[in-house]
């Protein structure tokens, strides 16, 4: 079984701590890290697909460093960058190539693979076109294609669904479950519902430290009674938005339907509520308590939720 | 045998089945073996050094190398014309020293691209690093423009009636201090577009190599130990550039920061 183990893995830049001692044994399924702007997500993918040197700390790949494996690590891994990069004025087939070419794939099955993958992910028509002609959301599918190339056991993905609209979000998120069979997948993503959905694990990351990791079930059942919904005058809804987190508003005709989170009962005919994973991720990188729980008085900075559930959680 | 026969023993396969119990640790275990041997049959393959070289040329843009070519050429061309003039010798040189002080930020930008394009990041994690990639550019390069600086070096000396390693001197130390500029302007700037800042440090160089046309001392016998020298000195700053170059994107700062 594959495993990927971060011993005391550190990154300081200058007098930022980036990633801060984290400790992590990492086994086949797929990992959702979650964290605000800043909290060390990507610096620990750049750590974890050795492309970026730790302060100290190692990360082992079946008890091996990763900087001694060197070429023979990176021949396991697929990654997409948060910053995805492309030569302007390559075309879509050739760049796959070209990044098959380094993944060092056998030439006989270049084409075939490049083939199969610009048609997995609704590029194959527009493959002789100059990727500087492609959306926000065909760039990120060939940066998903890339990753796969050379089938790695290894998947880490920055940001994979920015850019995306939802149908193909959903496309990829169906993508990632199949791909993930005997794999490590690791993403990393404001946008809670991907990891909801797909996540076997789910890490949450905050200030370079991790402050939580499980299933879904295990990460949600730390907010129960945290989770709050009521039915309220808009004046009254104004208010409380302006003191608590709100993961989700609507409008029900003359009254606001609320959803707050808060460690006390916000306003008397407040119900407790299921928690889902938005709520998680308002615990804990919205709120600022001391405690890093949620309290009342403490003002909140409000954060209001589409009904789609993606703005109010995406950056 | 029958559909009915085949239904009746697949029935009595079921039921023979639920007596018995799977070790699910067993199963595991064999299936991680099944899985570990598939793995060890994936047939890896391990680039040579010339398909590394040929990958690069493919895929790369070709102007990188075809410029200094191009320049070079056109270089020996406006030279055979003034070479016919009375009275032309020292201006040769210095406007082939100008020249090729020019044709090295070819080989900058070509490095450079990988990184403005944010392609480090991304080739950082291929099998064939980015340091690897950055390597055989430079080689790519070198070797265009150090054979085009052996036919000048020829040519001219023919047209001089010189030796060809003082011509030789006289045309690689402009080329390589020149590349130590380039390479610092690259190091240190780090901007997103560095084209215009590499054409301005090339333009630079240019004129500051011409303009030893003022000083005919420069080009006088006594001053070919200046000339080794600063050729040396070229070299082992070059060399410190290109070490600090590959430190900087091996441990990842060259190829994560910075260029955001």
């Amino acid at each position: 079984m594959l495993t990927l183990e971060l011993n005391h893995l550190r990154k300081q830049y200058k007098n930022k701590v980036a990633v801060a001692d984290l400790s992590l044994r990492l086994e086949e399924g797929v990992y959702g890290l979650l964290g605000a702007n800043g909290a060390g997500k990507t610096t620990l993918l750049r750590m974890l697909c050795d492309i970026l040197k730790p302060t100290s700390g190692s990360v082992l790949c079946n008890g091996t460093e990763v900087r001694e494996m060197g070429g023979e690590y990176r021949r396991l891994l697929g990654y997409l960058p948060q910053d995805f990069g492309y030569y302007p004025e390559m075309k879509a087939e050739r760049y796959m190539r070209y990044l098959a070419e380094l993944k060092a794939l056998p030439p006989d099955l270049i084409r075939s693979k490049t083939e199969e993958l610009l048609r997995l992910v609704e590029l194959y028509e527009v493959r002789n076109k100059k990727i500087k002609t492609f959306s926000g959301g065909m760039l990120r599918r060939l940066g998903i294609a890339q990753a796969m190339l050379n089938d790695p056991e290894i998947l880490i993905l920055d940001e994979p669904t920015a850019g995306l609209d939802p149908k193909e979000r959903i496309r990829f998120r169906n993508i990632i479950s199949s791909f993930s069979r005997n794999r490590i997948v690791i993403l990393s993503t404001h946008i809670v519902s991907d990891v909801e959905y797909i996540a076997d694990q789910i890490l949450l990351m905050k200030q370079g430290e991790l402050i939580s990791q499980g299933d879904l079930h295990q990460i949600t059942e730390k907010v129960r009674g945290c989770v709050w919904e009521c039915v309220t005058e808009s004046s009254q809804a104004q208010e409380l938005n302006e003191r608590y987190a709100i993961s989700n508003l609507r409008n029900c005709g003359e009254k606001v339907s609320l959803r707050i989170v808060a460690k006390e009962k916000p306003v008397e005919d407040a119900v407790p509520a299921e928690p889902n994973l938005e709520d998680v991720y308002l615990f804990y990188f919205t709120m600022k308590a001391p405690d890093g729980g949620c309290a009342l008085g403490v003002p909140a900075r409000p954060s209001v939720q589409t009904s789609d559930g993606q703005d109010g959680m995406s950056k | 045998m029958k559909r009915k026969d085949k239904a009746l023993l697949k029935k009595e396969f079921v039921n023979l089945q639920s007596g018995f119990e799977i070790d699910q640790g067993k199963r595991e275990r064999a299936l991680a073996c099944i899985r570990g041997g598939v793995r060890a049959k994936k047939i890896n393959v391990s680039p040579s050094l010339i398909r590394r070289l040929y990958v690069q040329i493919k895929y790369m843009e070709k102007w990188y190398l075809l410029f200094p070519v191009l320049l070079s050429a056109g270089l020996l061309g406006l030279m055979r014309i003034l070479s016919r003039e009375e009275g032309w010798r020292m201006e040769l040189l210095s406007l082939l020293s100008a020249g090729v002080a020019f044709t090295g930020i070819f080989g900058a930008i070509s490095v450079s691209r990988i990184f403005a394009n944010h392609m480090g990041e991304l080739e950082a994690s291929c099998f064939f690093h980015v340091g690897e990639i950055v390597a055989v550019r430079m080689i790519l390069s070198g070797l265009v423009n150090g054979v085009m600086i052996l036919v000048c070096a020829f040519v001219l000396q023919g047209w001089m009636r010189e030796e060809l390693l003082k011509v030789l001197v006289y045309i690689l130390t402009p080329f390589l201090a020149s590349n130590c500029l380039y390479f610092a302007v690259f190091l240190f700037l780090r901007e997103k577009n560095m084209v215009f800042a590499f054409l301005a440090a090339g333009v630079v160089c240019a004129c500051l190599w011409f303009v030893l046309l003022c000083l005919p001392w420069a080009y006088e016998e006594g001053m070919l130990a200046a000339w080794m020298l600063l050729l040396i000195v070229s070299v082992i700053v070059f060399a410190a550039e290109i070490c600090l170059m590959l430190r900087q994107v091996r441990e990842g700062e060259m190829v994560c920061l910075h260029w955001n």
